[in-house]
């Protein structure tokens, strides 16, 4: 039986469910009363104090702002070995990786069980050869033997053993594992060490960030090889025998994708799968002429094409986005704010997210359209320290330079689009967006020396610190990218 | 009944037991954004307390005093989900799968329905959502949701009626998705 659909009478039903008490007014007007708490105009400024403040106050505090600084100042590799004032530096890491065989990584549950577990036989050039990967949370398994690869569904209404040529299907967790700190060396800013000799569930290990991917990563002193990146565990023995050939689970359902294979018809399930996958192709199609409307400036072409993606899939963020986007740049500032409300709410839902600041900052000029100041420098705020960040870490600001590009080859586009901006340019986009929303202009000349560019970024980060305003200057004058 | 604009104006010349009435009438609506994000009830007191003081805080810096109501509701927002993320090792996700035992809460989780229409309605347009909520968790007369947030009778009339267009298409939605 649907809800009842008296909007009214449930609105009211549900004020009475979330409630109020004296209590509340009596806690505030008491802080209030008694002096510990005042009217400031100087609350933005204290505010953004006190995120920095928080930061101070979290267990690795002091090292993590000492490895913020090392990426600062170097403006590139955050090797704290180089300073000599430490024994580890990730390069013994990037070392090590180059000499392993094998690597395991296992992803348990709260209460021990696995959830998750991949075998990856690394070849000479550090990429992923064979392959086995076990989830038993889903009930999906996985063997890659480099010609077949078999995917078995286990659960009992499934119990199908896919087999597919190795050319049109792969599964990976890290494509290259023996390679996944090479970055480092290539001068990108991607980890920085947090701290040496710490604990890591009772095993000595040193504490390093992923600062692009906001991920741990835990490094035994020992072999210098990872023991843990984000929520896996990583080792390197060699698998035990068998761990890549591939067997088919007696009793399964077999049918067999390879070339030249005869195999009977597909399971039912598969049949609906696929029928939602060519729905997901459908909202796909969607998507990208939606994308390029709005790229090409067809605001009402982009509108309905983005509506009808996310009808089909609304699980789309990026859809979401882009309508709201594409909203604002009709001039529709209100469903512009209520479209990109959704999206925002849909991804803090679920744990929040890397673009969630891009959205903030969208929806923070669709206020400014409709003229809620207020509103708008709080979504401002919001996105601020992340493109902040992005002056000294561009990986940082990847979402925004997204945000401001629909024509981008990403998120399954790959025809009449083009790729990611180089470091520099994110970089110049990253200041030409500060000047568009400040107003402030602090003098970043591409073309000049370290020094000067060092003291331009400084200067934003200090004018983060002190005021943090937004002031909205469509007519900001802005740099041309390289 | 005196406007948002006209209570902040009261605090700021001086007359803090203004800001008691601004407490009084957006109680509710601060709890239930602080809720929604949360979805455990223990933590909307600190949240709500936590959201007023940051408000009274900055209330110098507030451009626009007839949009008190959105940007309280905006501060509790971030508020929350600052109390989330101080939370180790939980997530909103983790929440969402632990409502059940919470459901069975003698203080009251909401109910499913009731937390549906909640997510609804905190995915209103800011000025649509302060409407809807002085209207229907506060109380107030359309009339006097108008002197509050400084706005016509007409507009306001107009924001909930968009408000409840948008609440039912929502609503069927979720029914149609379960």
């Amino acid at each position: 039986m649907p809800p009842e659909n008296n909007i009214e009478k449930r609105l009211r039903e549900l004020g009475e469910a979330v409630g109020n008490d004296d209590s509340l007014t009596r806690a505030v007007m008491a802080r209030i009363r008694t002096g510990q708490i005042a009217v400031s105009d100087e609350d933005s400024k204290s505010r953004i104090q006190l995120t920095t403040r928080r930061f101070i106050m979290n267990r690795f505090a002091k090292l993590a702002i000492a490895a913020a600084v090392v990426v600062g100042i170097i403006g590139g590799v955050s090797f704290l070995g180089r300073f000599g004032s430490t024994a580890y530096a990730i390069e013994q890491t990037i070392a090590a990786l180059h000499n392993v065989r094998y690597m395991h990584i296992a992803k348990y549950d709260k209460a021990g069980n696995l959830e998750d577990e991949r075998w990856e036989e690394i070849d000479p050039n550090g990429y992923q050869a064979r392959y086995r990967q076990n989830t038993p949370s889903r009930l999906f398994y996985v063997v890659d033997d480099l010609k077949t690869v078999m995917v078995y569904h286990a659960s009992k209404d499934k119990n199908t053993a896919v087999l597919s040529d190795r050319k049109n299907r792969s599964y990976t967790w890290h494509a290259a594992p023996g390679k996944m700190f090479d970055e480092i060396a290539e001068g990108k800013p991607a980890y920085a060490v947090v701290a040496e000799n710490v604990q890591y569930k009772g095993r000595p290990a040193h504490h390093l960030r992923a600062v692009a991917f906001d991920t741990d990563v835990y490094v035994d002193p020992q072999t210098k090889l990872p023991m843990a990146i984000g929520d896996y565990e990583v080792s390197f023995e060699e698998p035990p025998q068998g761990t890549f050939d591939i067997v088919v689970p007696e009793g399964a359902i077999v049918v067999d994708k390879r070339p030249g294979a005869t195999s009977g018809p597909e399971p039912q399930w598969m049949v609906q799968e696929r029928e939602k996958e060519q729905a997901g192709e459908l909202a796909q199609g969607y998507f990208e002429q939606g994308r390029r409307a709005l790229g090409a400036g067809e605001y009402a072409a982009a509108v309905k094409a983005l509506t009808k993606t996310v009808e089909i899939s609304p699980g789309r963020n990026w859809a979401w986005f882009w309508l709201g986007v594409a909203l604002y740049d009709s001039g529709k500032y209100d469903d512009a704010i209520y479209r990109l409300t959704q999206v925002i709410e849909m991804i803090s839902e679920n744990g929040g997210g890397m673009s969630i600041p891009s959205y903030y900052l969208a929806r923070a000029q669709a206020y400014q359209g409709k003229g809620m100041a207020d509103m708008a420098q709080i979504d401002f705020e919001t996105a601020l320290p992340k493109m902040i960040e992005s002056l000294r870490n561009v990986k940082a600001g990847w979402s925004f330079d997204l945000a401001d590009d629909p024509l981008r080859c990403a998120d399954g586009m790959r025809q009449d689009c083009h790729g990611a901006p180089t470091a520099e340019q994110s970089l110049i986009m990253m200041i030409n967006r500060l000047r568009v929303f400040t107003g402030q202009n602090f003098g970043y000349d591409p073309n000049g020396s370290a020094e000067q560019k060092e003291r331009a970024i400084a200067a934003w980060e200090q004018w983060a610190k002190d005021s943090g305003r937004m002031k909205f200057t469509p007519d900001a004058k802005l740099i041309p990218l390289p | 009944m005196q406007s948002d604009a006209e209570l902040i104006e009261s605090v700021l010349a001086g007359r803090e037991q203004a800001f008691e009435l601004l407490i009084k009438r957006y109680e509710r609506s601060v709890r239930a954004t602080a809720l929604h994000v949360v979805k455990d009830r223990h933590l909307v007191f600190d949240i709500a307390q936590e959201s007023f003081l940051r408000a009274y805080r900055q209330l110098g810096k507030l451009q626009q005093p007839a949009a008190f109501g959105a940007w309280l509701l905006q501060i509790t927002h971030r508020c929350a989900l600052d109390t989330l993320r101080r939370r180790p090792n939980e997530t909103p996700l983790e929440l969402d799968e632990n409502l059940g035992p919470l459901l069975e809460d003698r203080d009251g989780q909401l109910e499913e329905d009731k937390q549906q229409l909640l997510a609804a309605v905190m995915q209103l347009p800011a000025a649509e959502r302060q409407v809807v909520m002085l209207r229907y968790f506060g109380d107030h007369t359309v009339k006097e949701v108008a002197n509050i947030a400084g706005r016509s009778v007409g507009t306001v009339t107009k924001q909930l009626s968009r408000a409840h267009r948008r609440l039912r298409h929502m609503v069927e939605e979720l029914y149609d998705a379960s």
